[in-house]
């Protein structure tokens, strides 16, 4: 009896060890992925170009995977699906052709490796991989999706009149005049300068980058650049340092809004201070769009010994839209619509610069 | 007694120097105290007057004109003076009066052919900006100035110091020479 005993215990405890062992790993690995569904179709997008949208769905949500290039083979795509298993779902698969030609999962270990071979080198198309979720009504599980672009494309997002040429690929610091602790001039209606300056300002930037530019603000809200009540120079220098501070920055564009001790005075006017005949160029581009934007009368282009102008080692413009010691002009800055319009026309301005210049 | 005499001639030459050295016009003081009082007396009689050009800006702001106006040499430069016509401003509805009304003059210096104009607080605080409104506030002092001769550049400075800019555009730590482009 007592030797029946002993081996029962033994029993137990290996049963009990077993179980022990195997279940550790279980739990390590949340979720097994098993593959139940695959479709693929091709479609256009609002820029008419043509992609390839791959699904994969599987029985459970929480996927992990890994998107990755190899540089040696690059015109492959290479998802890596965690804790995931093929299931039914075929082996190799054909594609549209046009853009993927065929994909092959492969079981590697507890993952799946998903490679999609291109028509085209992978740096020349565009893609993304991203997961949806359970679509009841088009009868879809939990999927993986990858999307292929037949090209790159252009990162130009912009549609409309806010398409502009020739602005992608270069970076544009925009300077929002005054802020914080420092108003700006006040209208008679008690508009802030500070208040204009910003809003259009991130309407610029917002434009320019939808059409492919990098912006970088010296203020995105309202703030000090350096600091509340620093020195006038501190503060300026602050507005310059953030254009040095990026030096692929091709041009410096602050916008201010005018005034006067007089009501009368009115008008558009573009500061630049003369390093080079750029300044003056890309000062008078925008003062011409300005002008032709708001209809406002045209006071041209000044040179002036500005601070943020003299110290830019960038070609530098101050653009002041118009005068908020006016009435009339006060009305309009405070108009969104007109902020839009004279947004753009700056924009313009430093499209048709760049068209100047060249890269 | 010997000791007493010698104090009073070195009180007296320090008395005519101080003299001297308040007469901002006074350009080389000698070493003769007499003469130099002599000098301050025919350059400053009480009711002597000049007429000085002064620049405002007319009330459209796209340009400075140049005003004549007679003015008192009361105690006071022909600089200091001129600056002061330009401050009291003008009825002249063409023409735009720039300085603020609260500014306050602290005094006029000429050293060599700069001038140094300093202003109080009063001059930033109440003066609303604007790259016009600065440029023709600074181009209306500038020019008032250097419509005399001898008088080449002008530092604007605030309670004695230099600033950089009134309301954040125009450089003024600097002193600026004749300002030809607001008077077109």
């Amino acid at each position: 009896m007592k030797k029946l005993w002993c081996k029962l215990l033994i029993m137990v405890c290996c049963v009990v060890g077993l179980m022990g062992v195997s279940y550790v790993p279980a739990q390590a690995a949340v979720v097994n992925h098993t593959l139940n569904y695959f479709h693929y179709n091709t479609y256009k997008d609002g820029d008419g170009r043509n992609w390839v949208r791959i699904e994969m769905g599987m029985n459970k949500g929480n996927l992990e995977y890994e998107v990755s290039q190899n540089p040696d083979k690059p015109f492959q795509l290479v998802v890596k699906l965690n804790n995931t298993n093929r299931g039914d779902v075929k082996k190799n698969i054909g594609l549209d052709r046009k853009i993927a030609r065929y994909m092959t999962l492969k079981n590697d270990h507890r993952d799946m490796v998903a490679t999609i071979a291109v028509t085209d080198n992978l740096e020349d198309h565009e893609y993304k991989v991203y997961t949806a979720e359970v679509d009841k009504k088009n009868r879809k599980p939990y999927r993986l999706v990858i999307e292929i672009a037949a090209d790159k494309g252009s990162v130009n997002k912009a549609v409309g009149d806010e398409r502009l040429d020739g602005v992608e690929g270069h970076t544009v610091v925009i300077d929002p005049g005054h802020g914080g602790t420092d108003t700006g001039a006040i209208g008679p209606s008690r508009v802030k300068e500070k208040n204009i300056t910003l809003k259009i300002s991130q309407d610029v930037a917002r434009i320019l980058q939808l059409n492919g530019a990098n912006v970088v603000m010296t203020r995105d809200t309202d703030v000090d650049v350096y600091g509340p009540n620093a020195t006038d120079k501190q503060e300026l220098q602050a507005r310059v340092n953030v254009a040095r501070r990026h030096p692929d920055a091709d041009i410096f564009v602050s916008i201010h809004c005018n005034a006067f001790t007089k009501s009368s005075a009115h008008g558009t006017s573009t500061y630049y201070y003369g390093h080079s005949s750029r300044d003056s160029m890309l000062s008078q581009l925008i003062q011409n769009e300005m002008v032709a934007a708001t209809g406002l009368y045209d006071r041209g282009i000044h040179s002036a010994n500005f601070y943020v102008l003299r110290n830019s080692w960038i070609p530098a413009t101050l653009v002041e839209t118009a005068f908020i010691s006016n009435p009339y002009e006060e009305n309009m800055l405070a108009s969104a619509d007109v902020q839009h319009a004279m947004a753009l026309a700056i924009c313009k301005g430093i499209s048709n610069y760049f068209r100047r210049v060249g890269r | 007694m010997k000791i007493r005499k010698i104090i009073a001639v070195i009180m007296i030459m320090v008395m005519a120097f101080a003299v001297a050295g308040c007469d901002q016009e006074n350009k080389q003081p000698t070493d003769n105290g007499k003469k130099t009082v002599v000098e301050n007396n025919t350059e400053k009689p009480t009711e002597e007057k000049i007429t000085v050009k002064i620049y405002f800006p007319n009330s459209d702001a796209t340009k400075l004109v140049a005003v004549d106006k007679t003015v008192k040499l009361a105690g006071t430069t022909k600089y200091k003076a001129a600056v002061d016509a330009l401050m009291e401003g003008t009825d002249d509805s063409k023409l735009a009066t720039v300085i603020p009304k609260q500014a306050k003059l602290l005094g006029v210096t000429v050293n060599g052919d700069t001038a140094r104009v300093d202003f109080d607080k009063g001059l930033v605080k109440h003066f609303n900006g604007g790259s016009t409104g600065e440029e023709f506030l600074v181009g209306s002092i500038v020019n008032t100035l250097t419509e005399f001769p001898e008088i080449k550049k002008v530092q604007i400075t605030i309670e004695g110091r230099n600033v950089y800019t009134l309301k954040g555009h125009m450089d003024i730590s600097k002193p600026l020479g004749r300002m030809t482009e607001v008077l077109k």
